[in-house]
């Protein structure tokens, strides 16, 4: 610990002498505003990385610069983000402590309602910088151990176990794969990495809160995750409650690796709050037999991006999404799934559902791939739509390139809203007319929540009754 | 034309870009085939046979940009392009045709009127056909197009129809595109339904190499009823790029959209299609269906059905798929004494005769259905 403050203080000091960084306190890192090499090189230093890693950051910096906004499809709220105004990295000892008065009511409110535990509420709010998680998971970490899996942040991941680390690295999404891709390699941090031996089958899910963070702090977490052949894990991010955030911008990048046989469950709830760009990329790289499935949940932010993959390399191979979205007055929930099918008797499928509340968008973007001299791919494909409002809206957008004839392909969409008879049924009971709606919404996406585990699946039910009021009547 | 005309047009032409790879409208499309620079228009054709009269069909026929024969009371050649727009990524294009198209057929009416205009296509060069089939209110109207190279020379057809219905009119369009494998087709098809009319926009395409059509139909009075739809058998070497746009603009509207491709060889088929429903467009019933059968393992199949939707109590669909015949058709058949490659053959034009069904018109039926063997009989 102390070596670790001695670092600390000469780079304050060097920071000091060459830019204008400023750290009140000289325990405290902060990149300061905007991106250039100097950032780099900072968080590179404050993290003690290997030259590997630091010329790793540079090229993606080169790359991020040289990368259009892809505003020639996407939505041009993206030109509302300002590269200069954000903050790129700041370490957990520079949080500044939020006072309780500084969080807006409906959070607290919502909190109340949710039954968060008292001490969950405080890290939500970021009242608290850390959640202490350590007491609560660690004997779960101990037996996780003694089996020989590994769950450590990512910056330990590319120090201590660089040699299973290393291959996988960036090669499930390149730096160049989009422009918030390279804007994550070039200044990541935190994040997790997690390595699954051979034939070991995780009976817990694992779970990773986020770290809180300061104002203006844009996160960049990077997580990769390798279940050796055989294996089995299921991971969860984030979690239902709103996370109050005052940041603009969150961009990570999420890797999977399933070896021979092995099965990988990535389950995310998203609810940041409404001021953010959530833009994410994600995906797997699924070996023979293996089984990937994204499952997906998008409630909260200004606007999400976000397009879970599959890549199936190797035959029989099985990439599945699962996505609820619910867009609320001035979000635009854009979220889909990229199935790309590169072996033989393959097979994806993806389920999307999304739900546009007052002016709330929500988009369905899907790619389906299955290139030449291939057989026997399959891809179902289902996005439904429901909406509430008179000013509802939602778009679908997918794409589905086959060559050959020994493929099957489907893909249907639809766009209903909830039908006059099922709430008059339902009113005539006694349900309010806003009970009624929040109970055919959740209907409408009771199968998908199942897929959730059940602590998750409850409080999804109960934050879609609480986003459903007052949207009726 | 006089120059008058033509030169705020070729200006508006000569400040645009040909199309470029990043963009949507031509995502997974052949934007270089699209580059006509330095194109002369084509000079006078040669007709070639005429095929069996429709009854009860006034019949004219063009040699290229000539009028060869017929005319119609409700018909009238007028000079210069009617002014054609792209909304789906050709501009240029679009520019192109007003800039250099010599006349534009204007069919009006107010009653039954049934046209069939055949065009003959020969020579090298640009040939720019423009008509407008305006049905005023009561008026029925059924026009068959046909576009039939006369010889193996690379034409490129840059063509635009506009389809404007009046309330309580019906329009019935089939258009048959049967030019030689060298040629080149551009096309836009504009459609604009007033209240309570009617509109079946039909495509058969079985030639040209490379085939860009944009399909944009406005459904903007309440109970109005736009259907489009379209065969399209590609064999190696060509390849067809449908773009289309369902857009409502009014209270209680329905548009239906069947398209099928039926691919042989190394054939590829683009199909791009989006239901747009406008704020306040309530009660709006829109269907979009693009299937694709592979007959081989070397053909390639883009789709990509869309869907904005911008107003609740709408119903809306899409579907797409892609797929072989069955086996278990293949075997019905064959146990049945079928041979496998009548019998593939034979599944597969029941595939496309769902489409011609819609048409609900016995004349243009049988008229597509001709087409559709003659592909078929070339192809294995």
């Amino acid at each position: 610990m102390n070596s670790e403050t001695a670092t600390v203080k000469q780079v304050a000091l060097e920071k000091d002498g060459v830019g204008n960084f400023s750290f009140p306190e000289s325990h405290k890192f902060d990149a300061g505003y905007g991106l250039t090499k100097d950032t780099i090189d900072y968080i590179s230093k404050v993290k003690d990385e290997p030259a590997w890693v630091n010329e790793f950051r540079h090229k993606a910096l080169e790359t991020f610069l040289s990368k259009p906004m892809p505003t020639n499809w996407a939505t041009k709220d993206l030109e509302n983000i300002d590269f200069d105004a954000i903050r790129y990295y700041l370490s957990d000892g520079a949080t500044p402590k939020r006072s309780w008065d500084d969080v807006p009511p409906e959070v607290l409110e919502t909190f109340d309602r949710l039954g968060v535990p008292e001490q969950e509420r405080a890290f939500l709010a970021g009242v608290e910088a850390q959640y202490d998680s350590e007491a609560a998971y660690s004997n779960v970490k101990e037996a996780l151990a003694d089996e020989g899996v590994i769950f450590v942040t990512c910056s330990e991941g590319l120090k201590e176990h660089e040699e299973i680390f290393r291959p996988w690295f960036g090669k499930v999404i390149p730096t160049g794969d989009n422009k918030f891709s390279a804007l994550n390699s070039a200044v990541m941090s935190g994040g997790s990495f997690i390595y699954i031996p051979p034939g070991v089958k995780v009976k817990h899910p694992l779970q990773a809160y986020f770290r809180i963070n300061s104002e203006n702090f844009g996160q960049f977490e990077r997580t990769l995750i390798i279940a050796d052949e055989g294996a089995e894990v299921m991971y969860m991010e984030g979690c239902t409650a709103p996370k109050f955030e005052t940041a603009t911008l969150h961009s990570a990048v999420v890797e999977l690796v399933a070896m021979k046989g092995a099965k990988i469950q990535y389950i995310t709830v998203q609810n940041w709050s409404s001021n953010v760009f959530n833009l994410v990329t994600k995906r797997g790289l699924a070996h023979e037999d293996a089984e990937i499935r994204w499952i997906d949940c998008n409630i909260g932010s200004r606007l999400t991006m976000k397009y879970p993959g599959v890549v199936m390399k190797g035959e029989r191979a099985r990439g599945e999404v699962i996505s609820i979205a619910l867009a609320n007055d001035g979000q635009h929930q854009d979220t889909g799934a990229k199935m790309i099918h590169a072996a033989n008797n393959t097979t994806s499928n993806v389920v999307s559902k999304s739900i546009s509340v007052g002016e709330g968008r929500s988009t369905y973007r899907g790619q389906v791939h299955i290139p030449k001299h291939l057989k026997g791919c399959k891809n179902n494909t289902e996005c439904d739509a429901l909406l509430i409002n008179t000013n509802s809206r939602t778009d679908t957008y997918p794409a589905i390139s086959v060559k050959g004839n020994q493929h099957v392909t489907q893909h249907e969409a639809s766009v209903s809203q909830v039908s006059e008879e099922m709430l008059f049924y339902m009113q005539q009971r006694g349900l309010s007319e806003a009970q009624a709606m929040s109970l055919a919404v959740n209907g409408f996406i009771n199968d998908l929540v199942e897929e959730f585990p059940m602590e998750y699946s409850v409080e999804l039910k109960r934050l879609i009754d609480l986003e459903m009021e007052g949207s009726v009547g | 034309m006089s120059a008058t005309f033509a030169s705020p047009a070729l200006k508006e032409f000569d400040g645009l870009d040909w199309p470029v790879r990043t963009e949507e409208n031509w995502r997974f499309g052949s934007w270089k085939e699209a580059n006509l620079s330095g194109l002369e228009t084509v000079g006078a054709g040669t007709t070639g046979e005429l095929p069996g009269p429709l009854e009860g069909f006034e019949r004219i026929v063009f040699a290229n940009r000539d009028l060869v024969s017929g005319s119609s009371a409700s018909a009238e050649l007028v000079d210069g392009s009617f002014g054609p727009t792209s909304r789906l990524g050709s501009p240029k294009l679009a520019a192109l045709h007003t800039a250099k198209s010599k006349h534009t057929l204007h069919i009006r009416s107010t009653t039954d009127v049934s046209l069939e205009l055949i065009y003959f296509v020969s020579g090298e060069g640009l040939f720019l056909p423009g008509v407008v089939i305006e049905a005023e209110a009561g008026a029925n109207i059924r026009v068959v197009k046909r576009f039939i190279s006369v010889d193996d020379s690379a034409a490129i057809v840059l063509t635009a129809t506009d389809v404007r219905a009046t309330e309580n009119s019906k329009v019935t369009c089939l258009v048959t595109q049967e030019l030689n494998e060298n040629s080149k087709l551009i096309r836009f098809a504009d459609s604009t339904l007033q209240a309570a009319s009617h509109a079946k926009l039909a495509v058969v395409h079985t030639g040209a190499k490379w085939v860009r059509e944009e399909t944009y139909s406005t459904v903007d009075g309440s109970d109005a009823k736009s259907e489009i739809l379209s065969v399209s058998l590609p064999g190696t070497g060509q390849e067809y790029d449908q773009r289309t746009f369902q857009h409502h603009g009014a209270r209680n509207t329905y548009s239906n959209l069947l398209f099928k491709n039926t691919l042989f060889g190394k054939a590829r088929t683009i199909f791009s299609g989006l239901i747009f429903v406008d704020e306040g467009a309530h009660g709006t019933d829109a269907y979009q269906t693009c299937r694709n059968l592979m007959m081989t393992d070397e053909c390639e199949a883009h789709s990509m059905p869309g869907l904005e939707i911008n107003a609740d109590e709408v119903k809306c669909s899409h579907g797409s798929t892609c797929s072989r015949v069955s086996d278990e058709e293949i075997f019905y058949l064959m146990a049945r004494g079928v041979p496998s490659k009548d019998a593939r053959s034979l599944v597969a034009r029941g595939f496309s005769v769902e489409v011609i069904e819609r048409l609900e018109d016995e004349q243009l039926e049988a008229l597509a259905m001709e087409v559709i063997a003659r592909k078929f009989a070339t192809v294995d």
